[in-house]
């Protein structure tokens, strides 16, 4: 009994003084890791700008025979202090806030914070650059590269919050270039991409294009025109070119149509991309997002044949889904004309060559037909049927309709192989992916020089 | 006649001798292994209470010199450290003071190494010149007050097998490896105490190492950095048997007011106090 009891005492005592000692331990760290944090924080006022701004640092120091994990970070702050750049928005860069802290492994593999230190650092006198990157769903793009020229030169990659921040800059206009391999911006512009930026001697500049400057991962698309009605075969439909237009998402929208030409033109508009590939080079298609929560890119493009916007067809058809990466192989629909050529003396003839023209007044669309060896003859006739782009009028897409759009085309046919056109303009001609079109053209006595 | 009871005997159970002997032997042997763990435990204390002794002795000390470095920057074109500063003194220009013009103070902080092993403040008075340029220039004037600043420090030493570490270090900028996105070579100070950021090297390159600066060394320092190991107040033996009690203190202190510039050619300089 006496020697468990003196056991049970000499184990209490043990206990305590482990624990009395393991107390005086921590305070011991606590106090070297609160000298290694401040020795930090000195240590981060004798970095540059460049190299304090989203600076998170981690290094391993000792301090008698412990080893103790330090972080640093810094970063701009608002006026408010809050992030200068934050995923709300950017702000002005008014301070660096640096924060340095002291962790220490346990053997046990946990990790303990022992010291925090922390403070703010009045950035350079001079001009500052804010630029800030978003992606197609309006978040912060991590990783896009920032380079400016002018009065000095600077270069950065946007952070977490899609930011660069160049401060202490010279006064000047600077060139920026947006660099982030296989985005496109909404228009479907390649990067690198070409911006400015006038700096004033204090405060911050935005960029010329305004920030946010969104990039997406580009999409792209190779189009195959099909006729949508009649029965000809084969089943050949022909355009100068596609044209495509999204009306944007996530509060980003797309400032113009887009189109790419290519001669000649046939039913399988190209083997190569048409609007957009993945890779360095060519045009892409910027993926809008149809909606937000989850993220889809349903039928978010619209793609035509030709390449005026006023030959858009009307809104819901050849809808495309261009997501991040993507390519598409849709097929485009075309009315289907059946063209029908007469001399001056009335009687139908076949020419070796035609054109026929569209134009809303600022933009000409003109696709090539050789009825001899394209078209699909009607029985023993000389009337073919020819898939054609949506084109009638100035209406454009939104105000179209698919039963029919009525208006004019200016038609040049060669009827003897020597370039030698007639020029007439057609009679009423309706522009319908339900029905096929008769188009009716009477060429006058004689050939014209020009025009054709 | 009455006849007295017979008293029975008390049971003679008990310890026997081997009984006893074995819970003595293990009382001592428990005793032994307590005494054990107390000796063990009161040095660990000791030396750890030596420590935090040692700790809270250096840092009110480094704090101070801290924060007269820190207020050595005070005039245009002025550099605050000063020629002739070593490894073993310190001597710099601080404006401090509670009157609505601070004085302009010349501090000498020298390491005074055994037997004396103290770190002691001598402060003079200033007098103001001007040179050909027309710019200020302090010099020293008398000696308005020596204070020592620690007793019981020595030079610390990173192990057993390195040289002993000087008190005071010089860093200048110098370009280090590494480039930023636009190719432009990195700008540090030299201290070595970690990567520089944007690429992975650690660099350590004080000026005029073991020796005394120049004037043209002195006008570029840009950092100091403070290296010293602090005894307990009573002696670096106290109370213990463990040879190597104090701990190793070690501050830089920067002369900067705004980050450095990116690189060569932005308008930041790589000069002291800007």
């Amino acid at each position: 009994m006496s020697a468990l009891i003196t056991t049970l005492i000499a184990t209490a005592v043990a206990g305590a003084l482990i624990t009395n000692t393991d107390i005086i331990a921590n305070q011991n760290s606590r106090s070297q890791a609160e000298a290694l944090a401040e020795q930090d924080q000195e240590r981060l006022k004798g970095l540059s700008a460049e190299q304090l701004d989203n600076l998170g640092q981690t290094y391993t120091a000792k301090a008698g025979s412990t080893s103790y994990t330090i972080t640093s970070k810094a970063w701009y702050l608002s006026t408010s202090n809050g992030q200068s750049c934050s995923s709300s928005g950017g702000a002005s860069a008014t301070y660096f806030k640096t924060i340095s802290t002291v962790t220490h492994t346990n053997a046990t593999g946990g990790v303990q914070t022992l010291a925090t230190d922390e403070s703010v650092i009045s950035p350079d006198a001079g001009g500052s650059l804010l630029v800030q990157f978003h992606d197609q769903t309006a978040s912060p793009l991590a990783g896009a590269s920032l380079s400016a020229s002018g009065p000095e030169s600077d270069a950065g990659t946007s952070d977490a919050n899609g930011c660069v921040i160049f401060s202490g800059l010279d006064s000047g206009t600077y060139a920026l270039t947006y660099t982030d391999i296989g985005y496109v911006d909404p228009n479907g512009n390649s990067s690198p991409l070409s911006d400015t930026a006038t700096v004033a001697s204090t405060g911050i500049t935005a960029p010329g294009k305004g920030n946010p400057i969104e990039l997406g991962q580009a999409g792209g698309l190779t189009g195959k025109l099909v006729q949508t009605v009649g029965s000809p075969s084969p089943n050949t439909a022909y355009a100068s070119g596609l044209s495509w237009f999204s009306s944007g998402g996530a509060g980003i929208p797309m400032a113009a149509y887009r189109s790419h030409s290519v001669t000649p033109v046939a039913s399988s508009i190209a083997t190569t991309n048409v609007a957009g590939s993945t890779g360095t080079g060519g045009t892409g298609l910027f993926p809008f997002v149809s909606s937000q929560n989850p993220v889809t890119y349903t039928n978010n493009y619209q793609v035509w044949a030709g390449t005026c916007r006023s030959e858009q067809p009307p809104t819901g058809y050849d809808m495309v889904t261009v997501a991040p990466g993507s390519t598409q192989t849709p097929s485009i629909q075309t009315p289907t004309m059946l063209l029908t050529v007469k001399k001056s003396n009335g009687s139908i003839t076949a020419p070796t060559d035609v054109k026929v023209s569209f134009t809303d007044g600022t933009c000409t669309d003109t696709w090539a037909l050789t009825p001899s060896s394209n078209g699909t003859q009607v029985a023993t006739t000389s009337t073919y049927y020819f898939g054609v782009p949506f084109a009638a009028s100035t209406t454009t897409g939104s105000g179209a309709s698919a039963s029919g759009q009525t208006g004019t085309l200016t038609v040049c046919a060669d009827l003897k192989s020597g370039s030698n056109y007639f020029k007439a303009t057609s009679a009423a001609f309706t522009s319908s992916f339900t029905a096929t079109t008769p188009l009716t053209v009477s060429l006058p006595s004689s050939t014209v020089t020009s025009g054709c | 006649m009455l006849t007295k009871p017979r008293l029975e005997p008390k049971s003679e159970d008990g310890f026997t001798l081997v009984e006893l002997l074995a819970t003595m032997v293990a009382g001592i042997v428990v005793l032994m292994a307590l005494l054990t763990i107390m000796d063990v435990t009161l040095q660990n204390t000791t030396h750890a209470f030596s420590q935090v002794d040692a700790t809270q002795r250096a840092r009110p000390a480094f704090t101070g010199i801290e924060n007269e470095l820190h207020s050595a920057c005070f005039a245009d074109e002025e550099t605050p450290i000063q020629t002739g500063s070593s490894p073993t003194a310190l001597i710099f220009l601080s404006s401090t003071g509670t009157a609505a013009t601070p004085t302009e103070l010349w501090h000498e902080i020298d390491f005074n190494g055994a037997p004396t092993n103290t770190l002691v403040d001598n402060t003079y008075s200033t007098t103001q010149t001007t040179n050909s340029n027309g710019v200020p220039v302090w010099n020293r004037g008398s000696l308005q007050s020596s204070r020592t600043l620690l007793t019981n420090v020595a030079q610390s030493r990173p192990s057993a097998s390195q040289p002993l570490t000087p008190v005071f270090q010089y860093f200048a900028y110098q370009t280090a490896p590494g480039t930023d996105a636009a190719g432009n070579q990195y700008e540090i100070l030299p201290d070595g105490t970690a990567p520089v950021p944007g690429t992975s090297t650690t660099v350590f390159n004080p000026l005029a190492p073991g020796a005394a600066l120049n004037g043209t060394q002195a006008a570029t320092v840009a950092e100091v950095m403070i290296n010293l190991s602090v005894g307990p107040a009573g002696g670096y033996n106290e109370k213990t048997n463990y040879s190597d009690v104090g701990t190793a203190v070690s501050d830089s202190i920067t002369f900067r007011f705004t980050p450095a510039a990116n690189h060569v050619g932005d308008g930041a300089t790589f000069s002291p106090c800007e």
